[in-house]
């Protein structure tokens, strides 16, 4: 177990593991947290997963963790992993089963005033038209061509097919298509998982949630971004489904050859990696950018069905019922990216499990919409409490890898929640704060319950005083669908 | 806690963001067998699923941890593609292959998804007692 003597405390919210701490780390394993935050962390095995990342070989600078930080498997999730492009290695562990599982905002010009009357209609809809839960399948099934298609193509695949516009893509990281898919490096197993789910939400810890923004910080920001308070918004939280979950598992599994030919030493299995330019890492990266693309052509599609029941439900009733995409980011993925490694720009094969890309000001790969102001960043909370809006910041840049926190993080197992928590019951607790919940499972909702979960506010706090992104504005459900 | 002895079995652990069972059983075949009730209980209630539909695989490991994962992961893929859940399974070793057998049924309620079986922390173990132990963490 790490003591909290082994860390030092290096600015007000950022705490260290020095490189000495043990003979296999090649760096330092940093920590963003208020004090409540690290004496949780330090109560379960997070930090000691947050050291195993600091041995992967190529790995620079320092492995990070974010406040959201919780016990995973193999690494922490609230983590990064930068390593050397090309020669550092590439893990499909550090990078998770549920690749480019992530979260995506709609506007509406409605106010909550103006949709209260019509809220548990829109919410029932929503619940009906958008498939979620164990086993439902998508509206579009996709044949093999097809499905190669979404695999390289992402986000564009849907729009082309009348799913969304142009403007969607825009505001979508990497215009939700990363580049490098190598349809032929995913296999048969997980094709067949894929191609009746694409436009389905999943379960777990999954949701669509109608809100509204309930507070604005940063007033400039929100103006330049069309946010006022009042104003309904969508959140979509999905993944890449049973292919991104396959394709996970297949390469955990065939690394674990490459880890003995690569004469890799490793704290823990699950960590499994190989070199980025070695044939099994070139696969794996291939495949892990063709679910990428999955969950954003999969997330194109379920807003494009939230605009659809917005219009069935609203039209004729409020006065202008469209949703305008802000952003869709990934919260588990690999990327290729520049940053400053002790003052020199270097190529880095990037980590994210369980945090958020953050670039910015003036960052080239944002759109003329968010270069001057840097991306937006999506902090989605537990479905009792709210979600934040976040900008992303130099500091981010320069400290980080570009990268904030993703989320709440869990502070109870999913095991002590159903057993401590009624699905039945929590709909009524949330109902009287004004929520309307439909689930497919009380069991399954049950373990998603507010008390499972982080403070989110506190999560956020950390990263807004340590300057890794900056509060824009704070949303509060007001319905929720979950699978 | 469930089996009929002490000799085999499979309890829930806590684990903060997914969930980890402890599972052990008389002999290995025992063992896998345990491991694939322990999942699919964490998913529905197994007891009431009917035997209705049986299939057979063949897996090839290195070692039995990477045969474990891969039982257990090819069942998971088996669950979503067919949409059924199953409750009974049948283990043995040929020739150095791992021979599955498994039923189920198509359209059992479920409350929760495991989406894979994980490496993390996975030991296959034989106490003094002989009895096969294994610890499993799964991502959900």
């Amino acid at each position: 177990m790490v003591k909290k003597t082994d860390l030092r405390k290096i600015d007000e919210y950022l705490y260290e593991i020095p490189k000495e701490f043990r003979h296999d780390m090649r760096v330092p394993a940093r920590l963003y947290a208020d004090d409540a935050i690290l004496e949780d962390a330090l109560g379960d095995r997070s930090i000691e997963q947050l050291v195993n990342t600091a041995t992967l070989p190529g790995v620079v600078r320092y492995t990070l963790a974010m406040p959201d930080i919780h016990q995973g498997y193999g690494p922490p999730i609230g983590g990064v992993i930068a390593t050397r492009h090309p020669d550092g290695i590439i893990s499909p562990g550090a990078t998770g089963y549920d690749i480019n599982c992530g979260v995506r905002v709609l506007v509406s010009k409605i106010t909550a005033d103006e949709l209260r009357p019509h809220l548990e209609t829109l919410v029932n809809a929503l619940f009906q038209n958008i498939p979620s839960g164990v086993g439902k399948g998508g509206a579009i099934r996709l044949n093999a061509k097809e499905l190669e298609e979404v695999m390289v193509r992402g986000a564009a695949f849907a729009v082309e097919r009348g799913y969304g516009s142009r403007e969607d893509l825009e505001r979508t990281e990497e215009r939700g298509a990363l580049a490098g898919a190598d349809p032929a490096a995913v296999s048969r197993h997980a094709r067949e998982r894929g191609s009746p789910q694409l436009g389905t939400l999943g379960s777990g810890n999954h949701f669509i949630e109608v809100s509204v923004v309930e507070e604005v910080y940063d007033p400039e920001v929100a103006d330049a971004w069309g946010l006022f308070p009042g104003q309904i918004a969508v959140w979509v939280h999905s993944g890449s489904r049973g292919l991104g979950h396959q394709v996970c598992s297949d390469y955990v599994r065939d690394f674990q050859k490459a880890v003995q030919k690569y004469n890799i030493s490793l704290p823990d299995r699950e960590l499994v990696c190989a070199p980025f330019n070695s044939p099994e890492g070139q696969a794996y990266f291939g495949a892990m950018a063709s679910a990428a693309n999955y969950a954003w052509a999969n997330r194109q599609v379920m807003a494009e069905l939230v605009r659809r029941t917005f219009e069935q439900v609203l039209a004729g009733k409020v006065s202008d019922w469209h949703l305008r995409q802000i952003y869709d980011v990934a919260h588990n993925i690999v990327k290729i990216e520049e940053h400053d490694v002790d003052g020199k720009r270097m190529k880095l094969i990037v980590h994210r499990k369980g945090a958020t890309r953050a670039f910015g000001p003036g960052h080239p790969v944002l759109p003329p919409a968010y270069r001057d102001t840097g991306q937006p960043v999506l902090i989605p909370g537990d479905m009792g409490t709210g979600s934040y809006l976040l900008v992303g910041t130099e500091k981010a840049m320069r400290d980080a890898f570009g990268t904030t926190c993703h989320g709440a993080g869990r502070v109870w197992s999913r095991a002590q929640a159903k057993k401590s928590i009624r699905g039945e019951e929590l709909i009524q607790e949330l109902r009287q704060k004004g929520i309307i919940v439909r689930a497919g499972s009380m069991a399954g909702l049950a373990e998603e319950a507010p008390e499972a979960y982080k403070d989110v506010d506190r999560v956020v706090n950390v990263v807004h005083k340590a300057g890794l992104a900056r509060k824009v504005a704070r949303f509060r459900p007001l319905g929720v669908i979950k699978g | 806690m469930e089996g009929l002895s002490t000799s085999a079995g499979f309890e829930e652990l806590n684990h903060v963001a997914d969930r980890a069972v402890h599972v052990w059983a008389p002999s290995l075949e025992a063992l896998f067998e345990q491991a694939a009730r322990a999942m699919f209980s964490l998913m529905t209630d197994i007891s009431g699923i009917r035997p209705e539909r049986r299939h057979e695989i063949t897996l090839e490991a290195e070692d039995l941890e990477a045969a474990l994962v891969d039982w257990l992961n090819e069942l998971l893929f088996w669950r979503e593609t067919q949409g059924e859940m199953y409750s009974d399974f049948r283990v043995r070793w040929e020739n150095g292959l791992l021979r599955g057998e498994f039923a189920g049924q198509p359209g059992h309620p479920t409350f929760a998804v495991v989406k894979a079986a994980t490496f993390h922390d996975l030991q296959i173990v034989q106490d003094e007692q002989g009895i096969w132990h294994a610890t499993i963490v799964f991502d959900t």
